[in-house]
């Protein structure tokens, strides 16, 4: 039965990035309608989510901050939410979704670290543990206080797809947001499905080849992105705490059963700069880094 | 029974407070969800053990689920 | 600290909407379920002994029925007490019937339930048969969810048995109500409390056809059949706490209290605990304990006399005032796999108990004539598909 099925590619754009599902369907009705699905479910997270929208829920928030007034929320607004708890938890604070008005004084095209200057007066307005937020309702207290989900719903809309895909009957098949990849299962022979990491030090060139039946793998994307400043290279991540750009880790690849844990993990190793590697290594996650000096260094 | 009225009295004081319980974040519900925290982990032996006590004493009820009676002597 | 951020991360991931299983809510069978269970329960000094024998089965069906089918058979054996009489020194004791009773007890019951959002329905009924007995019974309840912490839950259950006694010459009727009110609520992410209160109406023949009372100074015959009212008002409030210690190998305690009390009299109070505690690999130890304490009806005595003797009068040991002290343990194991069967779970117990009149909370002179003791052992088989 599994033979008659047709191998589907399907590439389209989403969530600001280039993304590609594959996947095989038993035939044109279903292949057309898993696309449609596709479709409907990221376009209502972009929707609520995307800080480029003005009239997304993210925006309303961010709007409201300070103004005493607090925003009502779904659940799956609260899921996130308690989500990015867990995840300020177990970064010692590193990882903040309040810490995107950092973006404001760095990004990719400077040349010159943020000065204390410039960082002083953001600072106060960052910090999770300043947020309110309950299952139903969620308010910034301070005006200038904004939040970020950037680094929790692509992942997460990945995963969101896989499961809806597998609900349908796909059961073969990935999908990849943005360079984020879920697997929903294995290739109809039960192979896993190649997926690729590259080599930092020549992005030509692929350190290691892969083959996933299940998981997710993601990246915390600086083997391309980073500015390098007197020599040391500075990540687009910036540590909520000192205002900083994390240097310390070239790049970081995470293997999960979902997205949205791998890329998380991978994310807060990043964010933990030198010591990203050993706190990877303590909490046994699946992974493939490079570090500062240009080592590789992996648990798979 | 004496003081039966005081006891009752005070028993429902204390579950009425409880609604203002720390409420449970998503995902904190785990533990909640773990086999051995169900109210009733083995449902057929509870009904059994029931039973045996209920055909010797005086007393049933609490429990839900009516059931059937029998002759038990 | 190894796995714990990414088992946390996990936990917090499964509650994302995207991630979720289908159907949450009310829906406690998504799997099909085969049970089989034996129990033995023996009284000591040769009374009685009774095997259990147990088949019950459950399956989903659409996403929002469960349907279930038990079959029970149980074989008795064995004396039992029909009156008390004073011997040569003026002691009271028991007469055991002589002869040894044999009887079998077959019982059919079936259930349906409907699950919705927040509310589940059910419904449930059964018959259950004896050489000497009969019942039929059926049943409705309801449990709402009124937030993600609180749930309550309602039911009402009928039963109509007929008594036919073996040796006699009569059939004769009772019906029996009962009304359930319940409250479950999470307290914290590491406790739930649920508290119910019954309400029985019984109405009929409710006296025991095979047991008699011996009346000293009798002005016709010494021996009289037990006598009871012919309606029973029950009460009871059942209240049941859950706590989760996570640090002992996420053990968890189980506490209840049960208040009841009726229009015959009869009070009572029940304490129970149990601790559940993981041990390696799949492998739980319970063991529990059970209290019991019973204020005698006003109708019952051991002996009566001709002078006052009343209307109503029973000198069943079960309405008389004791206290019953006991406890035992559980063990079992769960086989997790994958394929067609997806868990097979074994349990077997065994529990020692002792009835004693001195045993009745403020204690009570009344002597151990009728004192017994008892003990249980289960043994079950539970296969998930």
């Amino acid at each position: 039965m599994k033979n008659k099925w047709q191998l589907v590619n399907f590439s389209f754009h989403a969530m600001g990035s280039p993304c590609h599902a594959q996947f095989y369907a038993p035939n044109k009705k279903i292949a057309q309608r898993a696309k449609n699905e596709i479709r409907r479910c990221l376009e209502p997270l972009e929707q609520r989510y995307s800080r480029y929208r003005d009239n997304s829920l993210i925006s309303q928030v961010n709007r409201s901050a300070g103004k005493g007034k607090a925003t009502d929320i779904d659940a799956e607004t609260a899921a996130l939410l308690a989500y990015a708890q867990q995840c300020y938890e177990g970064s010692d604070g590193l990882f903040d979704v309040t810490s995107g008005i950092l973006r404001r004084i760095w990004s990719l095209d400077k040349t010159t670290l943020p000065t204390e200057v410039e960082i002083a007066p953001l600072l106060p307005l960052i910090g999770w543990d300043k947020v309110e937020w309950s299952e139903k309702s969620l308010y910034l207290p301070l005006a200038g206080m904004q939040l970020d989900f950037g680094g929790i719903v692509k992942e997460y809309a990945a995963d969101s797809v896989s499961q809806l895909l597998q609900q349908m009957g796909i059961t073969s098949g990935l999908i990849e947001l943005g360079g984020d990849i879920k697997v929903i299962g294995p290739q109809p022979n039960g192979e896993g499905w190649p997926v690729a990491i590259r080599d930092p030090r020549a992005p030509d060139k692929l350190i290691v080849q892969l083959y996933l039946k299940s998981g997710a793998l993601t990246s915390s994307g600086d083997y391309e992105r980073f500015q390098l400043i007197d020599g040391v290279r500075y990540s687009h991540l910036l540590n909520p705490k000192t205002g900083m750009p994390v240097s310390g880790l070239q790049g970081v690849s995470v293997i999960s059963e979902h997205c949205v844990i791998a890329g998380s993990v991978a994310t807060i190793a990043m964010l933990k700069a030198e010591q990203g590697l050993g706190w990877l290594k303590e909490n046994e996650v699946t992974f493939f880094c490079c570090t500062s000096d240009g080592k590789i260094e992996k648990n798979m | 029974m004496k003081n039966l009225s005081l006891k009752i009295i005070g028993i429902l004081t204390v579950l009425v407070s409880l609604s203002a319980c720390t409420p449970v974040k998503p995902w904190e519900r785990g533990n909640l969800a773990l086999p051995q925290m169900a109210l009733e982990t083995d449902a057929h032996e509870a009904a059994l053990r029931i039973h045996a006590f209920h055909s010797k004493e005086g007393s049933s009820g609490g429990y839900g689920g009516g059931g059937g009676g029998c002759g038990c002597n | 600290m190894s796995k714990t951020l990414v088992n946390r991360l996990s936990l917090a991931a499964l509650a994302l909407p995207g991630l979720m299983q289908t159907a949450q809510a009310g829906r406690a069978e998504e799997t099909y379920n085969a049970d089989f269970q034996y129990g033995h329960y023996e009284e000591s000094g040769e009374r009685m002994k009774v095997d259990i024998y147990e088949l019950s089965a459950a399956a989903p069906i659409g996403k929002a029925f469960t349907v279930s089918l038990g079959l029970i058979r149980d074989t008795m054996s064995g004396a039992s007490p029909m009156f008390n009489v004073r011997d040569a020194n003026g002691q009271v004791k028991q007469q055991i019937s002589g002869a040894s009773i044999a009887d079998q007890r077959d019982v059919v019951n079936v259930g349906l339930s409907y699950a919705m959002e927040s509310v589940t329905l059910g419904l449930t009924g059964g018959i259950s048969e004896e050489d000497d007995y009969l019942s039929r019974y059926f049943g409705t309840n309801i449990s709402w969810d009124l937030s993600k912490s609180t749930t309550l839950s309602a039911s009402a259950s009928y039963a109509f048995d007929d008594v036919f006694p073996t040796g006699g010459t009569f059939r004769k009727s009772k019906f029996n109500q009962q009304y359930l009110l319940g409250v479950t609520q999470v307290i914290d992410k590491n406790s739930l409390l649920q508290s119910n209160m019954t309400f029985g109406y019984n109405q009929g023949f409710l006296s025991d056809p095979y047991k008699s009372v011996f009346v000293e100074n009798a002005l016709g015959s010494p021996i009289l059949a037990d006598e009871r009212p012919d309606k029973k008002f029950q009460w009871a409030w059942l209240t049941r706490y859950v706590r989760h210690f996570e640090d002992l190998n996420r053990a968890a305690l189980h506490a209840d209290y049960r208040f009841y009390v009726d229009d015959w009299g009869v009070v009572s109070h029940m304490a129970e605990a149990s601790w559940h505690q993981p041990i390696a690999d799949e492998w739980q130890i319970i063991p529990r304990f059970r209290y019991y304490t019973q204020y005698e009806a006003d109708f019952y005595s051991a002996i009566f006399d001709g002078a006052t003797i009343g209307q109503y009068h029973s000198s069943d040991y079960r309405l008389a005032g004791f206290g019953t002290l006991g406890g035992g343990v559980k063990l079992s194991k769960n086989f997790v796999m994958s394929g067609l069967v997806k868990d097979i779970k074994l349990q077997a117990a065994f529990d020692y108990f002792d009835r004693k009149a001195s045993y009745q909370l403020g204690g009570n002179d009344s002597g151990g004539f009728d004192d017994y003791s008892f003990y249980m052992i289960t043994a079950a088989i539970n296969v998930k598909f």
